[in-house]
């Protein structure tokens, strides 16, 4: 897989959430808004998978709950 | 027909080396199996010839152990929802007074508030004194409690005869083998995990419960990891597999049946795993808690599974020793359901009124007969036997009979992927759920054209996920709350 030009943080979260880009803010995160429910957090995982490299397990449902944990994963790709 | 406990033994008899559950902790034999049953039934012993066992704990072999060891001291037994919040599980605890409650570390903390409730057996200290063979089968196998969100929740008392008719029947049915690896999705707590467990662990196969959040979210991966040959779950589990793009014959590729309760069996449903695999079997089936898990089928394969579809998919005949009637219907071919026949609870309890109110004898072709009322209302077309809807869920609207299933039918149709409407202070209220925004300007234009005027919803809305309870049912009592608190 590669992670030469990977999907914005912000574009990315917005793309599972069903919402526009601008929609996503500091704060944001599982149960803070109100399209971001479990069915959305599964859409999260699977492009972070496609796109970021991570694992899907416990841990990381449990790490990547909120946007600043997604855009910490994505500075560590883009450095990759 | 041997009960469910004796045909647990001749499986660890004829194979003890087999593995019986994959859990968390890891692969458990059948005979680590009996060696736990043995002691957890020793220690239950203790409290009486008939002990009533609470079992408290996740699903892990520890719960099924407690099970069948609640049968071999003689006894029966009740689950706790570990998912539900700390006052309903007092309900339980007060309700059930249980002579014995087993539990262990995770649950340990609660049952420092349970003082008093009976002889404390801690899995991860059990005594050493085991109860090796079994005593005289109690008349109940288990009691089935509902959540009892908003008051005192509803046990379910189930016979050991009722529950050795259901096993008997899925064996069979099922042709289940040693060579079979199960699911069980449901929550121990309600009662399409008896199937799995009983049907699995009566029949030699390996139990494999989802305990994770990974294998709750992506429960086809699940399947693929484990080479499970057999799923049984509600129906809208299939939703979560779509909305991941996992239903893949890749992923499937073991199975070998699908079963499905609880809800009703969507085409949508049923073409999305035949498209993945269109040489699988998928059975369908019908029944509520006070029937033992369920007391129909329908066995439905690629070719014929259209046929068999009006929005929700037939859910079939009455199994062995059971049967199903429709009453109070304008024809004989609609009605309120009604069933009669061995797998029948023996009622609510410690409520007898309320027993009253559901189990009832009703003359059947001319011969009074003891039936339990479902209050679901069904119809039969074509040969088949339909779920229609519930009959509080038939409402009347300026003179109208309107069917809120069939607005949600409509809605669907309209290309929502779920519907569910509500009725709120005389006026209708609908929920969708879609695979991304919705129009719903147009999937008003579509409905228009299907329903009647009186029964288009004043609201539609979309919402991202409809809420569900934890058997994943859209949960419509929630709805009808938002309703109330919105408008």
């Amino acid at each position: 897989m590669s992670f030469e030009a990977p999907i914005a943080p912000d574009a990315l979260i917005a793309e599972a959430l069903g919402c526009e880009p601008e929609e996503v803010s500091d704060g944001l995160g599982l149960g803070l808004h109100p399209k971001w429910d479990s069915l959305a957090h599964l859409r999260v995982m699977m492009l972070l998978e496609q796109n970021y490299g991570v694992e899907i397990d416990d841990d990381s449902i449990r790490h990547y709950l909120t946007r600043e944990a997604i855009h910490a994963r994505y500075m560590e790709v883009a450095e990759e | 027909m041997e009960d469910t406990l004796a045909l647990l033994w001749n499986m660890i008899e004829a194979d003890p080396n087999r593995i019986a559950v994959h859990d968390r902790t890891g692969e458990h034999t059948y005979g680590e199996f009996a060696g736990l049953i043995e002691s957890v039934a020793g220690a239950v012993a203790k409290a009486g010839d008939h002990p009533k066992v609470l079992i408290y704990l996740p699903q892990e072999i520890g719960a099924y152990a407690a099970m069948f060891a609640a049968h071999q001291a003689g006894g029966y037994y009740g689950v706790i929802n570990l998912e539900w919040p700390p006052n309903q599980q007092q309900r339980v605890f007060d309700l059930f007074k249980a002579d014995a409650v087993v539990f262990d570390s995770s649950t340990v903390p609660l049952m420092e508030s349970m003082a008093g409730s009976g002889v404390a057996v801690d899995l991860s200290n059990l005594p050493t004194d085991r109860l090796t063979s079994r005593r005289p089968a109690h008349d109940l196998a288990y009691v089935m409690f509902t959540s009892g969100s908003t008051g005192t929740p509803k046990g379910v008392m189930i016979s050991s005869t009722g529950l050795a008719n259901y096993v008997d029947w899925s064996i069979r049915e099922m042709a289940l083998t040693r060579n079979d690896r199960w699911s069980q999705h449901s929550n121990i707590a309600f009662d399409l995990s008896v199937l799995d467990v009983y049907g699995a662990l009566c029949s030699g196969a390996s139990l494999h419960p989802l305990t994770s959040l990974t294998e709750r979210m992506f429960p086809a991966r699940f399947v693929r990891q484990r080479q499970l040959t057999i799923w049984n779950s509600v129906p809208s589990v299939v939703d979560m597999m779509r909305a991941s793009n996992e239903v893949t014959s890749d992923n499937l590729f073991s199975l070998r049946l699908l079963t499905f309760c609880g809800e009703p069996l969507l085409r949508e449903h049923v073409r999305a795993i035949f498209n993945a695999r269109p040489d699988v079997e998928i059975y369908n089936t019908y029944g509520p808690t006070e029937a033992t898990v369920s007391c129909t089928l329908l066995r439905l394969n690629k070719e014929m599974y259209e046929s068999a579809s009006r929005g929700s998919i037939a859910f079939g005949e009455p199994i062995q020793n059971m049967g199903l009637h429709l009453i109070d219907g304008a024809t004989p071919d609609e009605g309120e359901i009604v069933l009669s026949g061995s797998q029948l609870a023996r009622g609510y309890w410690e409520a007898p009124e309320l027993t009253a109110e559901a189990f009832m004898e009703v003359d059947i072709a001319g011969v009074p007969t003891p039936v339990y009322r479902t209050g679901d209302w069904g119809i039969r077309e074509d040969g088949h036997n339909y779920f229609a809807s519930r009959i509080d869920r038939q409402i009347k609207i300026r003179g109208h009979r309107v069917e809120l299933n069939e607005i949600d039918k409509a809605a669907r149709d309209a290309g929502v992927r779920s519907a569910c409407t509500v009725f709120v202070d005389h006026a209708l209220y609908c929920y969708v759920e879609g695979d991304g925004p919705v129009d719903l300007v147009l999937v008003r234009r579509e409905m228009e054209k299907v329903l009647p005027h009186y029964a288009m919803p004043s609201s539609i809305q979309q919402l991202d996920k409809l809420p569900r309870n934890s058997n994943e049912k859209i949960d419509a009592n929630l709805l009808i709350e938002m309703v109330k608190n919105e408008f």
